[in-house]
């Protein structure tokens, strides 16, 4: 008997991976049309700082780096919290059902449920990052929304894209000051690097008409930010330092 | 007025004046589109361009006591004799659209041999005769192996196999004379150079330890050594040089301070610090230090307040 529930729950739990998993990989790089925001978001209100949705008070409180964030609740209609940490959560620290997405891995293999830290998703942000300039190598092959002058002002198209593409529930945002401030209804923390960390969101201070905004991510020992080139037309690698840094927005 | 102090300026003036030849006395060019001039990007030349990276020389190399200089805007190596003065022009390939990232020069029998010059726009190695004719076109924008997604560094050989790092597929490819691809190592965007054997020398970052330790390798990939480098706390490492007693010299940005605080270390064989001070390269610049013999040589210049000022390359003495 004891077997039996035993399975039922790593079965439950293998249905509640494949719910969570799915979502994400389908939306790699989907762009719509409708998801386009061409000016600062202007909602107010506490922003869950992964999903982006509302997730009350509380939730967006800072936390240090490896804090784990709080176990999302059950999908599948059960109600029961994926890991003990929910459990022992003040009610207001605890995600909404929406706010489940890349918070929970699973080892097929044992049944078992890792939590996510805000470093693991910050290396997740800055893997997805990474692939960027791989997948849209080709010149114009990033589907740059209407209003990026074909890519030429693309920078803040492509970061909200990646962190899309990481899980991030943020609407493609067209302009550099509307993601800051998108990510910091969310919870997100502008700091001054160094240190820089990977899935930071890197922006630039203002040169020429625009300032200019990329995303970290780490190889050995190396920080790069993955950005829009305008001349290029397609996302590449640059130096964080080789502009003049505003600040960094992160996730903490 | 005490004679002593009225001479000290002019006796400044000529101690100086003696130790420039020990350092070499560097190079420079004014900005501009002309004869011996180096082209600019930013405001000044382009007002209205909505996203604007002040761009210009992005490399540089001193040979023989001689400098050549990477004319990315204008599309041209200048060549500077020792004393300074311009000695020829290199027109580059006239392309639709260049984006010249960096250059490697072969020398035989003291004259310039052929030229390696990367191509970022169509990620391509061009390599040129000593008049600038092209001899050959390596690469191609792609991932698969020999082809190049964002290249951003290159060494050649005595045998004249070519050495690209590439940003984009985060690897160096190494490349036969005639193209075909002979190795491929991982590579985490930290430089690399060729050591005075020829071998490859790079970095590899040993998390658990908090460490990057110095590869060698033969062509073949057959490991030389291994070093961990004791230079500390510190972020994007960029490895220029190995020398044949196992010195090794790396830049890298620091944990705390500015952002582009820099700082530049010499490591012994054994990967302790032997000497070091603070950097300040040129934003946007890729290749700004460069060895001729024993002498450093660094790249000073600010592309945002061009035509202000000249394009330099100064002896950086700093061991």
């Amino acid at each position: 008997m004891r077997k039996q529930a035993n399975r039922s729950w790593i079965l439950a739990v293998l249905v509640l991976g494949l719910g969570l998993v799915g979502p994400v990989l389908a939306q790699d790089g989907d762009i719509l049309p409708s998801d386009v925001e061409d000016t600062s978001p202007a909602a107010a209100g506490p922003v869950n700082p992964v999903t982006g949705g509302d997730s009350g008070a509380g939730a967006t409180a800072a936390s240090s780096d490896d804090q784990e964030i709080a176990a999302p609740a059950g999908d599948q209609g059960t109600g029961a919290p994926a890991s003990g940490r929910a459990d022992a959560a003040p009610a207001a620290d605890r995600q909404p059902r929406h706010a489940v997405k890349n918070q929970v891995s699973l080892s097929a293999a044992t049944g078992t449920v890792k939590k996510i830290t805000k470093t693991m998703i910050g290396e997740q942000i800055g893997q997805v990052a990474a692939s960027f300039p791989t997948k849209y190598k080709r010149k114009g092959s990033f589907p740059y929304a209407k209003g990026t002058q074909n890519g030429n002002l693309g920078c803040a198209n492509v970061v909200s894209a990646a962190l899309r593409a990481a899980g991030i529930r943020i609407p493609i945002i067209l302009g550099v000051d509307g993601v800051k401030s998108k990510l910091q209804q969310m919870g997100w923390k502008a700091r001054r690097p160094p240190p820089f960390k990977p899935g930071d969101v890197i922006v630039w201070a203002r040169r020429g008409k625009h300032k200019h905004i990329g995303i970290i991510a780490r190889k050995g020992n190396a920080l790069m930010a993955m950005n829009n080139s305008s001349s290029g037309r397609r996302p590449d690698w640059s130096s964080p330092t080789y502009r003049a840094v505003e600040c960094v927005m992160r996730l903490e | 007025m005490n004679p002593l102090r009225a001479s000290l300026p002019l006796l400044f003036g000529m101690a100086l004046a003696l130790a420039a030849p020990c350092f070499g006395a560097g190079f420079s060019l004014p900005y501009g589109a002309g004869e011996h001039q180096v082209g600019f990007v930013n405001e000044t030349t382009a007002p209205d361009q909505e996203l604007l990276n002040p761009l210009g020389p992005l490399s540089f190399r001193v040979v023989g006591g001689t400098c050549w200089v990477l004319d990315t805007v204008n599309g041209r190596l200048h060549h500077l004799a020792a004393d300074g003065k311009p000695m020829a022009t290199i027109a580059l390939p006239a392309r639709e659209s260049a984006d010249w990232q960096d250059f490697a020069v072969t020398v035989a029998d003291g004259r310039p041999a052929a030229f390696y010059v990367l191509d970022g726009a169509e990620q391509q190695v061009l390599r040129l005769s000593a008049t600038g004719e092209v001899q050959g076109t390596f690469g191609g924008l792609g991932e698969e192996p020999g082809k190049f997604v964002q290249v951003f560094r290159i060494e050649v050989d005595a045998a004249g196999n070519m050495y690209v790092a590439d940003r984009g597929r985060q690897v160096v490819s190494v490349l036969s004379p005639a193209g075909k691809v002979l190795r491929e190592i991982d590579w985490e965007w930290s430089g690399f150079c060729l050591d005075p054997s020829g071998n490859l020398c790079y970095l590899r970052w040993d998390e658990d330890a908090g460490v990057n330790h110095l590869v060698v390798e033969t062509l073949a990939g057959k490991s030389v050594r291994s070093v961990p480098l004791a230079i500390g706390p510190h972020f994007n490492p960029d490895l220029w040089r190995v020398e044949a007693n196992g010195e090794t010299v790396v830049s890298f940005n620091l944990p705390e301070g500015a952002p582009n605080q820099m700082r530049i270390a010499r490591c012994g064989a054994d990967g302790k610090v032997i000497a070091g001070c603070p950097l300040t390269p040129p934003k946007v610049m890729n290749r700004f230090l460069d060895w001729d013999g024993a002498t450093c040589y660094l790249g000073v210049a600010d592309y945002g307040e061009a035509p202000k000022g000249t394009f330099a390359v100064e002896p950086f003495p700093w061991k």
